[in-house]
């Protein structure tokens, strides 16, 4: 016990950060939060700005010529060719400031005006209607290659250079290197065309309505399953590559030997601990690729004739159909800051360390 | 003289040989090392960098990673020092994961890497005592909570990230890790080297007290000779995979017998006594793969015998003091030659 007094250890030292580290630690998420918000409204205030600046510094006037091309498929009301003029700008539409403040109004009332190529349907209800084709097909696509893609990269990388990894992984980089309309026609033409297993394209049957009914469910998923196996078959080697080689930097950290040492079972060594921090760049990635679904699907749309945004993208530049075009570059946009929003925050979640206020 | 009698062996290891990569390329990193550790007992590793000291720990922990590779030798757990004994080398993967930390417990050098980033610290301890031990979340916690208080942190960090702590308390908690299920050996790999002299003696001090709370046996790897004579009973030099000498720590420290072992004490200022003339040892570690022929410390050596270049010494078995050294053989030599002229 006398000892134990004297070579006690002066605790002054350790003092200061004695103060109630969760108090502390909730106060800082808490401002990491709110910086974190701020970013993504300015982020997103910037996007609305972009997409109302672009039209206006566009040589010509894309009023007049889509003022034009509407007179054309009929009657214009004077109503419609003011929404044109505030989206657009173009003669006799008043100052800048004013045009400004006026797009922003139209924006929260939700209205962008009429597709040409949709003639006379509201933009709004044109990208609604593609919208959740592209998001479930697209969506449930990155979902299920990340999960697989990560996963076989875990199992490759905890024993780099062993029996699965020197398969998996040259296997990989050679998926990587085929473009994607390649695979793509060569699945449509083997399993739709060839042994007709699958529909050829649409994203339901036609002869069936819509609505939430097990029959037309059904006839969607079996319409999705082909252009979903493509991405999926395509993508999942990039997640599977990336998180092999993070994983094979990890395992030689001395925190997971550490963990090996501690006589832990190897599937808690991986998950708890290489996994667990191999897998956080890969998070990163897959915000991107989320925020990307809804505007990164146009050659999949396109292969496959799916009635999604990739398709309509494609229709309204083919049209030049800038209404159109301005509401899904607005969705795409604010989709990619959502997702990456969330995404930051569940990486706070994931990542203590990133929870300091720098 | 009354000796007394040593206590149990521990943990034997017999002629280990440690060889990085295979076949004609193999470099040979421990080269056919011997020792024992007796239970409670505090053996030190001293050694420049490259003479094999870690890796000697890591394999013996079997904790080796490729392309590290046990080419021979033998390594025996007795548990409680009992006569019967484990094959570390020859046991599976589970039975190994049944005596890590519950027999044998490791240290790192680095505790901010051997700390994992993502988990709080206390989870780190849970997730090692329930490996081990069938008790609730609830209790392994108050475990970690008590562990901590151990080594001196308060024992509301056990909810902080290590990244919250200091540079010591993050080596105290790696220590405090290390007797989460009380094993009878912790094997520290230069646990004092990452921190400030004054958190190294604090550390010190600290690990003499618990071990003699809780009794367990260290072999604690450093190249500062000057701190193992501090804290160890029995030293082992290392030089090239080989050792060069095996004694007590005092003995060691007062009369080094191998030119090494004086060099590398005449390298640390001593943390007592009165100071002495500081030398650094001329040249530098050697190449394991082109090792010189002969005693491999020869070219650098201040003492250096024509014979040395040609015959390897061998370090003297059953002997409480001994250097694999020629020198040390002409000198015992001659004490028995003394000896025996006496008896007659």
């Amino acid at each position: 016990m006398a000892a134990q007094s004297k070579t006690a250890e002066p605790r002054t030292v350790a003092a200061p950060d004695q103060t109630p580290v969760r108090k502390g630690l909730r106060a800082v998420t808490g401002s990491v939060l709110a910086k974190r918000i701020g970013f993504y409204l300015v982020a997103g205030w910037a996007a609305i700005t972009l997409n109302f600046l672009l039209p206006r510094l566009m040589p010509g006037d894309p009023a007049s010529a889509v003022l034009l091309k509407m007179s054309e498929l009929g009657p214009v009301s004077p109503q419609r060719e003011a929404v044109i003029h505030r989206l657009f700008g173009g003669a006799n539409s008043g100052p800048l400031w004013g045009q400004y403040v006026a797009y922003l109004g139209g924006l929260f009332r939700g209205d962008f005006g009429l597709s040409i190529a949709f003639y006379p349907t509201p933009v709004t209800e044109v990208v609604r209607s593609g919208f959740w084709w592209t998001v479930i097909l697209v969506g449930t696509a990155t979902v299920i290659s990340f999960g697989i893609g990560t996963t076989l990269g875990v199992i490759a990388g905890w024993r780099p250079g062993r029996r699965f990894d020197s398969v998996a992984s040259p296997l990989s980089i050679f998926i990587h290197s085929v473009p994607y309309f390649w695979i793509a026609l060569i699945f449509v033409f083997v399993f739709a065309f060839k042994f007709g297993w699958l529909p050829l394209a649409g994203g339901a049957g036609r002869d069936v309505v819509p609505g939430f009914t097990a029959e037309f469910i059904g006839s969607a998923v079996q319409h999705a399953i082909l252009p979903a196996a493509t991405i999926v078959v395509t993508s999942i080697s990039g997640w599977l590559i990336h998180m092999r080689n993070m994983m094979a930097s990890v395992v030689n950290e001395d925190y997971v030997l550490l963990a090996q040492a501690k006589g832990l079972a190897p599937a808690r060594v991986i998950s708890g601990y290489a996994a667990r921090n191999a897998i956080l760049p890969s998070i990163s990635g897959f915000a991107v690729s989320i925020g990307m679904v809804v505007g990164g699907s146009l050659l999949t749309e396109m292969v496959f004739n799916y009635p999604g945004l990739g398709s309509l993208l494609n229709q309204a530049i083919l049209n030049l159909d800038y209404p159109l075009m301005q509401g899904l570059f607005l969705v795409i946009s604010m989709t990619v800051l959502v997702i990456n929003f969330i995404a930051d925050s569940v990486y706070v979640l994931l990542d203590p360390r990133t929870r300091e206020v720098s | 003289m009354i000796k007394e009698t040593p206590s149990p062996v521990l943990l034997d290891v017999g002629e280990l040989t440690v060889e990085y990569g295979s076949g004609e390329d193999a470099v040979r990193a421990v080269d056919g090392v011997s020792f024992q550790l007796r239970r409670g007992e505090i053996l030190g590793v001293a050694g420049e960098s490259g003479s094999g000291k870690s890796t000697l720990m890591t394999a013996v922990t079997r904790l080796q990673r490729p392309p590290a590779r046990i080419a021979s030798g033998s390594v025996t757990y007795h548990p409680g020092g009992s006569g019967s004994g484990i094959d570390l080398l020859a046991s599976t993967p589970a039975e190994l994961r049944e005596l890590r930390w519950e027999s044998l417990a490791v240290v790192f050098q680095s505790a901010m890497a051997a700390l994992n980033p993502v988990m709080r610290l206390g989870a780190q301890f849970v997730d090692a005592i329930r490996a081990h031990r069938r008790v609730g979340r609830k209790e392994a916690w108050s475990r970690a909570e008590e562990l901590l208080d151990l080594v001196g942190i308060p024992t509301n960090r056990v909810r902080s990230y290590p990244h919250e702590l200091s540079g010591g308390m993050r080596q105290r908690a790696t220590i405090a890790l290390a007797l989460a299920c009380e094993p009878e050996i912790i094997v520290m790999d230069e646990p004092t080297t990452a921190v400030d002299v004054v958190m190294q003696r604090q550390i010190v001090h600290r690990l003499m007290r618990l071990r003699r709370q809780f009794g367990f046996a260290i072999v604690f790897v450093t190249h500062d000779l000057s701190l193992l004579v501090e804290l160890a009973d029995r030293i082992m030099v290392m030089y090239a995979g080989r050792i060069v000498e095996l004694g007590s720590a005092s003995a060691i420290y007062r009369d080094p017998r191998h030119p090494y072992s004086q060099g590398l004490r005449d390298s640390f200022p001593p943390l007592h006594g009165p100071l002495r003339e500081l030398r650094g040892i001329p040249g530098s570690p050697p190449d394991l793969r082109a090792l010189p022929t002969g005693c491999a410390f020869q070219p650098r050596c201040p003492k250096r015998l024509p014979e040395c270049a040609s015959t390897r010494p061998e370090l003297p078995l059953l002997v409480e003091h001994g250097a694999a050294c020629l020198l040390q053989r002409s000198a015992d030599q001659a004490t028995v030659d003394e000896s025996e002229a006496v008896s007659r």
